[in-house]
């Protein structure tokens, strides 16, 4: 083959350009530490690194966001067992104050009572993070406090009942707060069935005892009118033992749409949900769960039970102003108290399960952190090792090819004539 | 026959190597030019006369100046040209495309929607803290902005390639012009009977680099003309060198006659990367970031519009993004001055933060169609880096190729010092031996003179 000295010339350069390019391409993996720098360098590995930084990004912030809902639940757990502590306290004055010897001294259990009354409102009204903890989806207020007469505790919120989720994976929410109405709430709970065979316009209805603070007695009565296969109009209505309605407006109707298996599919269009009712004329507040309400065919069978009369709070401050009137505690009030630390205890088993939950889904985080990092590095990652005794093996290459080229290019036939 | 024909044959001898020392000069000044062919001597004898029964030579001649040259090669190297400039200019186009996007980065797409998507999981936890909806303003924000970026540089491109695709058309309606020049001018150096080896060079020159532009195939005649024809249109001869303009059919940039009358199918050279990633591939990417941040913004929106504000009383019907188009995606101004506006409550309650789960949710939701959100733009991500490496690793391939047809044609064509420096001793050597004939001729015809007088 004929040599000619351009041959020569585009031999060299060819050579040295390629082996430049490829110093540079490995100094440039070394100091970026990646060996993919666009996604042209390895198309399905730049797919899979960024579903994978996607998806440690996700999971970290899920991590952040578990951590924050762990302090919520831990917090929670900690006002309950407070709650428990004075429940304890209360339970043992109200046995202690049975005994005869002890009836002189029923002002002083009623001022211990008042205390425990007081902390346990302060538990109730715990904050976390600028969250009350038992305010349900309303939390930027305190949700029980006095009435303005000062005589009974209510409800200061709209909706305690709210329940409030975070992510503790991708694809799955958890529930991290125990409302208040879950914790102090008094909640009728709608059961049994209405006939699928109701004609429409035709009116279904159920009715049970429900009680205001001071432990009155009102009637709660349920109606579910039928508008349209499957669906009925609630409505409902409080009457007083002369059977008069004490709402001061009537309520709007729910549609509640039962499913093809008679089990409640929506109420206004939405999952069901605790439906809450207040009489603050008459200090009456409970909340009416209707998701235990069936239809199918047969005779209406409608079946309400109620958990408790009053709540803990006014409960607590009708057996105190019955001990400073010298009244002692009823077998009522005292079973209301144990049937109340009864749910405490439920209550906080609970929140240990919650707790629980989250603890674990972070650890499973973490540990699917650590190997989407591993897959992230193995792809993307750099040899550092290997890349170094690349890049000297390509200088080596590359100081032999100038040596090579001062030798040879500047030689010709010129040099020896 | 006499002493003057040892004079005759001297001088016709040192006139030839004179000559030949001339055309390699001419080699030697242009062995660093690539687009040079050799050029060699053919000597010859000169005729013979018959004098006493005797055929007598009469010396040598220079027969002609060959230019040394491969046609099969050019031919190759043309053809591999064209495939050459057009995976190259494709892979340097799309290859601005690829930077725009800034992936696999932290301040990519995808990254800046996951810090979206994550800052709606944050707000969800403490749904009525104004931080954290602020924060969710700026990661729509920053998202936005990138998203901007990577599709006004998708527009900025292809404004580049149109001015690019005017000044491709305006440089092949140039060397058209010259082609058609210079086989006017070889043709009528040829027929005055010289050798226009340095015109041919140049028209080679010229064709090669209108095979970097376009597809063509070049006919040579009898006369060696260079006919010229570009994706089947006919484009240069002797006499014509046809015009290209170009034009704008059904959205799509074209490059026809200057009359209009056809128009150039191209399937190869810069020009038809350039106007195939103008027409197709930009707009391709194009609508699919479209799509990706169309879902996007529907998405979040009918969640958004379905939830509560943290006003007092609680707004719905609110929609986070207002619009998107030509790569701006416009946050709700509402939002962007009161952040309250922000709706991640389902049932108007402070600390309900449903709406603002969901949304977070989008991340991993799919779609009608089984991929993520998120899913679509790793698609586009990924087409555009086959695209490229597709691109880079073609033009790598045929520039090995076109290494070695040129160093073929070099191996062929080049000028070798070395050979030219042995040329030249040895017509320095011949020139010498004929002047000292000279001289010799002259010492006879000096005894024969001195023998008279």
């Amino acid at each position: 083959m004929r040599i000619t000295d351009l041959m020569m010339t585009n031999s060299f350069l060819n050579n040295l350009t390629a082996t430049k390019s490829k110093v540079s391409d490995l100094q440039t993996e070394i100091a970026s530490g990646n060996t993919i720098q666009k996604p042209s360098d390895s198309p399905i590995g730049t797919v899979n690194i960024i579903g994978w930084n996607n998806q440690i990004n996700q999971a970290n912030n899920i991590i952040s966001n578990i951590s924050s809902g762990l302090d919520f639940v831990n917090d929670s757990t900690q006002a309950l067992q407070n709650i428990q502590d004075q429940v304890t306290n209360v339970l043992s004055d109200l046995t202690q104050v049975q005994n005869a010897a002890n009836s002189q001294n029923m002002g002083s259990f009623a001022e211990q009572i008042d205390s425990a009354l007081s902390l346990i409102m302060d538990s109730a009204n715990t904050e976390s993070g600028g969250k009350y903890v038992f305010a349900g989806t309303d939390n930027a207020n305190a949700p029980f406090g006095y009435t303005t007469d000062g005589k009974s505790i209510e409800v200061k919120d709209s909706n305690i009942s709210g329940a409030q989720y975070i992510r503790i994976s991708p694809n799955i929410s958890d529930q991290i707060n125990l409302s208040g109405t879950d914790v102090f709430g008094t909640i009728v709970n709608g059961g049994g069935s209405i006939d699928s065979g109701t004609a429409v316009g035709a009116t279904v209805t159920s009715q049970t005892n429900v009680y205001d603070a001071q432990g009155n007695q009102y009637t709660f009565k349920a109606n579910f009118t039928k508008t349209a296969a499957n669906t009925y109009n609630f409505t409902y209505d409080i009457l007083d033992s002369s059977n008069n309605s004490v709402l001061t407006s009537t309520p709007a109707a729910q549609s509640m749409v039962f499913d093809s298996n008679g089990n409640l599919q929506s109420v206004d269009g939405k999952a069901p949900s605790l439906i809450q009712i207040n009489v603050p004329s008459k200090n009456i507040n409970f909340n009416f769960d209707p998701t235990a309400v069936t239809e199918k065919s047969g005779a209406s069978s409608l079946s309400f039970t109620t958990n408790q009369k009053t709540d803990i709070f006014n409960t607590l401050i009708n057996i105190s102003n019955n001990l400073k009137a010298g009244i002692k505690p009823t077998t009522d009030q005292m079973q209301a108290v144990t049937d109340f630390n009864n749910r405490l205890i439920n209550n906080i088993s609970k929140s240990g399960n919650i707790a629980n939950r989250l603890t674990n889904a972070k650890s499973l985080l973490n540990t699917k952190t650590l190997q989407l990092q591993e897959l992230v590095s193995q792809t993307d990652g750099v040899d550092v090792a290997k890349a170094s005794v690349d890049l000297t093996s390509q200088e080596t290459l590359l100081q032999m090819s100038y040596q090579m080229a001062s030798k040879v290019l500047t030689q010709s036939i010129l040099n020896y004539l | 026959m006499g002493l003057s024909n040892v004079f005759d044959i001297a001088t016709r001898s040192l006139s030839v190597y004179q000559g030949a020392l001339d055309v390699t000069a001419q080699n030697i000044s242009n062995a660093g030019n690539p687009d040079y062919s050799r050029q060699r001597v053919v000597l010859g004898t000169e005729t013979p006369q018959q004098y006493g029964g005797f055929l007598w030579g009469t010396g040598v001649k220079l027969e002609d100046i060959s230019r040394v040259h491969n046609a099969l090669t050019d031919q190759q190297i043309r053809v591999n040209n064209s495939k050459y400039s057009s995976s190259n200019e494709s892979s340097v186009m799309l290859g601005q495309v690829q930077n725009l996007l800034n992936e696999p980065s932290d301040q990519g797409i995808s990254s800046l929607t996951t810090a979206f998507f994550n800052a709606w999981q944050q707000l969800s936890v403490t749904p009525n803290s104004v931080a954290l909806r602020q924060n969710v303003v700026q990661a729509a924000q920053s998202l936005s902005d990138q998203i901007q970026t990577v599709r006004q540089g998708m527009d900025s491109i292809q404004t580049d390639l149109k001015n690019q695709i005017s000044s491709d058309v305006n440089s092949i309606n140039s060397d058209l012009t010259q082609i058609q020049t210079l086989n006017a001018q070889i043709f009528n150096l040829q027929n005055a009977g010289q050798s226009p080896n340095d015109l041919l060079d140049t028209r080679d020159k010229v064709i090669n680099d209108l095979s970097n532009m376009v597809n063509i195939n070049v006919n040579y005649d009898s006369q060696n003309m260079a006919n010229i024809s570009i994706g089947g249109t006919f484009a240069a001869d002797k006499v014509t060198a046809v015009q290209f303009k170009t034009a704008m059919q059904n959205g799509k940039m074209v490059v026809t006659t200057k009359d209009g009358a056809a128009s150039l199918n191209l399937t190869g050279g810069q020009l038809y990367a350039d106007t195939n990633v103008y027409n197709n591939t930009i707009p391709s990417y194009e609508n699919s970031l479209d799509t990706f941040v169309n879902n996007l913004m529907k998405s979040v929106n009918s969640q958004q519009s379905s939830g509560y504000t943290l006003d007092n009383p609680p707004q719905t019907g609110i929609n986070f993004f207002d619009s998107y188009t030509t790569g701006t995606l416009k946050i709700n101004d509402a939002i962007l001055n009161d952040p309250n506006k922000i709706a991640a409550s389902s049932d108007g309650t402070s600390g309900n933060g449903d709406i603002a789960l969901n949304i977070a949710g989008l991340s991993t939701q799919k779609q009608s169609d089984g991929t993520t959100l998120l899913d679509n733009y790793s698609s586009l991500v990924s087409k555009i880096g086959t695209d490229v490496k597709s691109a880079t690793d073609t033009a790598s391939s045929y520039n090995l190729v076109s290494q070695q047809l040129q160093q073929q044609q070099a191996s062929y064509s080049g000028v070798s010092v070395d050979e030219e420096m042995t040329n030249v001793i040895q017509y320095q050597k011949s020139y010498a031996a004929s002047a000292k004939l000279v001289t010799v001729a002259d010492q006879m015809l000096q005894t024969l003179i001195d023998m008279v007088s």
